[in-house]
């Protein structure tokens, strides 16, 4: 660095800190030391996502009219000249068609948006089935189910302002199971719509919400999420030298902070490049709304199908009583089913830690073997969101492979009763059957593939032992905690009989919600076979006839 | 670990300890994710009574085709390093509770007295050829956005362009900067104690009894008049708030109970916006219609109707015959399910098939719902031919058109 350089860099950050006090913050914030795991990734990616969708939106504002006066389209877009639309529809064409790199904005956004709730869901996943999730940062999970919720609000929100054919129908569903809500229903839609379907209102109002209101809410919860992590410091998985009271892995400047941001350029780079590529959201080929038409396989962006998925499967159950209807039919998948999703999500490390009686603190993951009923539980429902998902397209489905639509709807509907039940019973068994493995690998070592004859004529497999250092990891991951580790955390899972208080596995849970605990406490923990006592380091031997 | 001799085979990063699956791919020869000597171990060599002398590469490989040293990859630990890194992992950390682990300590190069230098010569200048290459794919993107004719080709040339330079330019900083820091920069490994999670017993107890003096101090719970007065206006407080929102919209009435559909409406095709008459619709043939005179969207989002023409005799329910007009019968196109209206016919079948959530009517049958989530029915609208042969409304739907709502009843 050049001298002038350097002294108008020290410059600066004496001005700073003459005026804040920052230098021991700054310092301590670039020591800050960050460990290294790919999974670790995917909340960067949502990270960088949605400042991709600020950018990008931004540039958007610009150009859109949220409006729903009707105009007579007059751009350049051949097919549609002549044709009467409104302003939103109209000006989405005008920044397609006469903006230059319109388009390519539009299309960066919209597969940001597709990527930003998709690298949330999957960070979810790391974050579930690793249980970094557990105490100490229960409250960022809340957040970041927080986000993942306005995340799809404020996709769905975006891909309806346009008003094409597509998006208007979404609202038109949108607005029906408003309407489905007893008592209040007519009076929520009416006063969100302005009146009825579709009304003057809704396209403003909407736009609103989108770029000021659900944005203001997301900047301030991932800046929650975001300060929670740094003061906290990320979890890792277990390894040499790694232990629940220290972090190990990289400083965050200045390699981190160069690591982290190529990897912004590169999450960019992907999303120009679908931009550029792979069309997205094509609304002048949907045309503009209008509520006597639809296209059929109408299909929402990825994150809503799940809705879309429990609307069509669910049977048609409706109510009639002293002048009032209850519409089941959408009330139960459209909002009573979600509403008891996204509740599940929340608390489940709080049920968790009920159930399992876990105080402990947490910084240290589990792989999801480790915990065979969270791994199976999460499965199952995975599995269960899966079939609602794979049911938002069974009209594609039955019409791409020749299948009768009703029969797959039929079969849609058993399977989301049987695979997820069955989803839990292999993890919980694939689990179980790789922790038996981690066992045999940790007492007997590895296999050479060594086949001995003894001079008594047995035959015997050679097998070594692990490493020291990767028994230890291993044994610390299976919940045989080492005796300075029990104490510390009660590793939940897998480690029953050795509670870290030692007690009350004697007394008898007084209460029905003692008792559901206690019995949930026995769904929860599977019980091992007992290890062998004495730790045996013979080769296991195989006998042949 | 640090008093065991093995620990040079053991693993050095916490995703070779975890025995990930991506390690185990690279090594393929052992399960223990690292390749190794074979037959140290003490139960093989009891057994064998020999010490088997394999490698982990094959033996005939000679030493110097294996494979050199690259900058930023760990080598093996020597028993001494394994010892230094252990320690170094232990070691009490700085004030804050920070320290970097020594490089020796953990054998990680970039150690400039190891690496070659030409190798790292050849690092610089890869990423500056990626940084250079940005620079190209922004001038591409400058000169794409100033030259090419933004309605070529539906401005699909444009956007190739410009998209296409951005990428490459945005991917070879991104490239460039994780180049930089994979080799260029320092591995360091860096150790941090965790503090404690929550604060210490005394500072939660003080801070507890500085809240609870405080409540104390304002008497909320004593001064019975003073609560119960403030927690009234606090209550108030948000009535006007909610009051506000009362004018986002028009109560509803009966408005969802009314088309646009009166007595003597003609039924107008939406695509040619002409009337309909007697026999303007084959046999087995549908239109969508609206009532005359319709205008915007807005007012006729529940209007839009189906007339379909059946042969004698194929329609099976009286009431449906009765209120249609000469084997013609118009109903709701909106679905009773979720409002999408409802366009896919089958002529042969008389069935209505809602693209949105498939529910499916049989038309000849007064729509009676035959598969899907919907529950009811779509309504029928009564039609009559008027003196001149043109189909008109006898009026507005006699029930509610479209999805249910609460007051429907």
């Amino acid at each position: 660095m050049s001298s002038a350089a350097e002294t108008g860099a020290k410059q600066t950050l004496r001005y700073v800190d003459d005026r804040l006090g920052s230098a021991n913050f700054l310092r301590r914030s670039m020591n800050k030391v960050f460990p290294d795991h790919w999974s670790f990734m995917l909340g960067e990616i949502a990270l960088y996502s949605f400042v991709i969708l600020l950018l990008t939106g931004v540039y958007l504002t610009l150009f859109f009219h949220a409006s729903s006066r009707e105009v007579i389209y007059n751009g350049s877009y051949g097919p549609l000249r002549g044709v009467p639309m409104t302003d939103a529809y109209a000006s989405t064409l005008h920044m397609s068609f006469d903006v230059r790199g319109g388009l390519l904005m539009r299309q960066i956004h919209h597969w940001a948006a597709v990527l930003f709730v998709m690298s949330i869901v999957v960070h979810m996943f790391r974050v579930f089935f690793t249980g970094a999730f557990r105490k100490p940062r229960t409250l960022n999970w809340h957040i970041g189910v927080g986000l993942m919720i306005l995340g799809v609000l404020e996709g769905f929100a975006g891909y309806s302002l346009p008003d094409d054919l597509l998006s208007g129908t979404g609202i038109r569903i949108a607005y029906s199971v408003m309407e489905s809500i007893p008592v209040v229903g007519t009076y929520v839609a009416y006063f969100l719509f302005g009146g009825n379907y579709p009304g003057q209102d809704f396209i403003p109002r909407l736009f609103i919400i989108h770029v000021l209101l659900v944005p203001g809410i997301l900047l301030a919860l991932i800046s929650a999420h975001m300060m929670i992590l740094w003061h906290q410091k990320h979890t890792d998985f277990p390894g040499p030298g790694k232990t629940e009271d220290n972090v190990v892995g990289t400083q965050f400047y200045p390699t981190f902070i160069i690591k982290t941001n190529g990897f912004l350029f590169l999450v960019f780079g992907v999303c120009t490049l679908l931009a550029t590529f792979a069309q997205i959201n094509p609304v002048w080929l949907y045309g503009p709304y209008n509520p006597s038409q639809v296209s059929a396989g109408s299909q929402p962006d990825w994150y809503i199908f799940f809705l879309e998925g429990s609307l069509r499967m669910f049977p048609n159950l409706e109510s009639n009583f002293w002048g009032h209807t209850i519409s089941w039919n959408i009330l139960i998948p459209g909002v009573v089913l979600p509403g008891i999703l996204f509740n599940l999500i929340a608390l489940y490390p709080t049920i968790e830690a009920w159930i399992t009686r876990d105080k402990a603190y947490h910084n240290l993951l589990q792989r999801p073997r480790d915990t065979p009923v969270r791994t199976a539980l999460g499965a199952a429902f995975i599995m269960f969101w899966g079939i609602l998902y794979v049911g938002g397209q069974n009209d594609v489905l039955a019409n791409t492979f020749h299948w009768s639509l009703q029969a797959t709807t039929r079969t849609l509907q058993v399977l989301i009763f049987v695979l997820p039940v069955l989803a839990f019973y292999f993890t919980k068994r694939i689990c179980l059957g790789l922790q038996h493995h981690d066992e045999e690998l940790l007492h007997h070592g590895t296999e050479t593939g060594i086949i001995r004859r003894l001079p008594s004529g047995e035959y015997i497999e050679v097998t070594e032992p692990l490493p020291a250092q990767r028994a230890e990891v291993l044994a610390m991951q299976l919940g045989h905690d080492l005796p300075d580790h029990a104490a510390l955390s009660s590793n939940g899972h897998g480690a029953r009989g050795t509670t870290a208080n030692g007690k009350g596995r004697l007394t008898r849970p007084v209460g029905p919600l003692a008792r559901a605990r206690a019995s949930l406490e026995g769904f929860f923990f599977e019980r091992r076979e007992a290890k062998a006592d004495t730790e045996d380091d013979e080769p296991k031997t195989l006998t042949r006839p | 670990m640090s008093d065991n001799e093995k620990d040079d085979e053991a693993p050095r990063t916490a995703h070779e300890a975890s025995g990930s699956v991506f390690e185990r791919m690279k090594h393929p020869t052992t399960t223990g994710g690292e390749p190794r000597e074979r037959g140290r171990s003490a139960s093989a060599r009891d057994i064998e009574g020999e010490v088997l002398e394999r490698g982990g590469m094959a033996p005939d490989v000679p030493e110097k085709v294996r494979p050199a040293r690259k900058i930023g990859r760990r080598q093996p630990l020597t028993e001494k390093a394994a010892a230094a890194e252990a320690a170094a992992y232990s070691v009490p950390t700085d004030e804050e509770g920070s320290h970097v682990v020594p490089p020796e300590a953990y054998a990680v190069d970039h150690d400039p007295a190891q690496v070659d230098p030409r190798e790292e010569r050849f690092a610089e200048a890869q990423v500056s050829a990626l940084f250079a290459l940005t620079a190209l794919g922004v001038i591409a993107t400058c000169v794409g956005y100033l030259v090419i004719d933004p309605h070529r080709n539906l401005g699909r040339n444009i956007n190739y362009v410009i998209g296409g330079g951005l990428t490459v330019a945005l991917l070879a900083l991104g490239a460039g900067f994780c180049l930089w820091a994979k080799k260029l920069l320092p591995h360091g490994m860096a150790v941090q104690k965790r503090g404690p999670h929550h604060s210490p017993e005394e500072e939660q107890l003080a801070s507890e009894e500085t809240f609870f003096a405080g409540v104390t101090q304002m008497g909320l719970g004593s001064r019975k008049m003073l609560r119960r007065s403030l927690l009234g206006a606090l209550a108030l407080l948000p009535v006007p708030a909610v009051l506000l929102l009362r004018d986002l919209g028009p109560l509803p009435h009966s408005r969802l109970r009314h088309t646009g559909w009166k007595k003597g409406s003609r039924l107008v095709d939406v695509e040619t916006k002409l009337p309909i008459k007697l026999g303007d619709i084959e046999v087995g043939g549908i239109a969508t219609v609206m009532p005359e005179g319709f205008g915007n969207v807005e007012d006729h989002a529940l209007a839009p109707t189906i007339l379909i023409r059946f042969a004698p005799g194929e329609i099976r329910s009286k009431k449906e015959v009765a209120w249609g007009a000469d084997n013609h019968v118009a109903y709701s196109k909106i679905c009773s399910h979720a409002g999408c209206p409802i366009s896919l016919y089958e002529q042969q079948t008389h069935h209505l098939l809602c693209p949105c959530h498939q529910s499916t009517f049989d038309m000849a049958d007064d729509a009676n719902v035959i598969f899907g989530p919907a529950a009811r029915r779509l309504p029928q609208l009564k039609i009559q031919v008027d003196g001149d042969g043109y189909f008109v409304a006898q009026g507005d739907y006699s029930q509610p058109v479209g999805p249910s709502f609460w007051e429907r009843g």
